[in-house]
């Protein structure tokens, strides 16, 4: 988490976070799978996830969601920050790519307390898009 | 796998297609999630007290939910027998999602997600036919305030 909390006037449009990286290999798998019972075979079976056409295991699309709403609350600094995340799944990413999540802040707007930031949000594997979204983040004054 | 939809599926449309209830979260599953998502789990809660109260992180919610199911009751790729709506059958990939994030939630809160199908589509994919899915989840905690909403489109294939 970042040392203090972004304030709303402290945000510009077009703005671009700071990216960040993750490989989640086939432990990553394993230990998500752990916490959010991610049971199909697509996951944890590499012959299986071959057998269905995959190089290897599917990183499950919560975890990916995690990276992006990580991404963003560290940013802001308040793990308390993010109201809305909207991601659509554009390919599968697998067990040992290096996934890059990006965000640029795409819109602004204040309020008495501080404000709205709406931020647009992608991870790519390589140059291959994995997922895109939108998210929105409540800022202090 | 050819991807099929019941009448009776198409007649749920629109009407709660599940309701479940959370165990109490616990410190535990909160430090499981974290060390998923490659955080570091001994970051979380204080050592000094093991009732201190402790903020989830942001998506924990939807982990919290996810029943707990033995191995005889799932399909043989492993999914979910009640993924998406009864009457819809194929193999599985995600979509799309989206999170709406309301409230706080904190270890020892008990969370109720009720299921609601909101549509049913068919398209032409490139490898044939495919039918989405798309539900809408709002949660609540154990006052009855909303935390979250979770909207979730599957494909099946």
């Amino acid at each position: 988490m970042s040392d203090r909390v972004r304030r709303f006037g402290e945000v510009a449009a077009g703005e671009e976070l700071p990216p960040a990286h993750h490989t989640p290999t086939r432990v990553t798998m394993f230990l998500f799978g752990v916490a959010y019972w991610t049971a199909h075979r697509t996951h944890y079976d590499v012959e299986f996830a071959r057998a269905e056409g995959f190089a290897d295991v599917l990183v499950p699309a919560g975890l990916l969601s995690a990276y992006g709403a990580e991404l963003l609350t560290t940013w802001a600094g308040d793990p308390g920050c993010l109201r809305e995340l909207r991601e659509r799944n554009l390919s599968p990413a697998v067990a040992g790519e290096r996934l890059t999540v990006r965000a640029c802040v795409t819109g602004l707007e204040p309020a008495a307390d501080g404000g709205v930031v709406s931020c647009a949000l992608s991870i790519t594997a390589g140059d291959r898009p994995v997922t895109e979204g939108r998210a929105r983040l409540v800022l202090p004054a | 796998m050819t991807p099929s939809v019941t009448p009776e599926a198409r007649g749920r449309i629109g009407t709660v297609v599940s309701v479940r209830t959370s165990e109490p979260v616990s410190l535990r599953q909160v430090r499981e999630y974290v060390a998923g998502i490659g955080g570091r789990p001994d970051e979380w809660g204080d050592p000094a007290d093991p009732h201190a109260p402790v903020v989830t992180p942001p998506l924990f919610f939807h982990a919290a939910c996810r029943p707990v199911v033995a191995e005889s009751d799932l399909h043989a790729d492993g999914q979910y027998p009640f993924l998406g709506v009864a009457g819809v059958e194929g193999a599985t990939m995600a979509g799309g999602h989206s999170y709406e994030l309301f409230a706080p939630v904190r270890v020892g809160d008990v969370l109720t997600a009720r299921e609601t199908l909101v549509a049913i589509r068919e398209k032409q994919g490139r490898g044939g036919r495919l039918v989405l899915t798309t539900t809408s989840t709002e949660y609540t905690n154990q006052e009855g305030v909303p935390v979250a909403r979770y909207e979730q489109t599957i494909v099946f294939r």
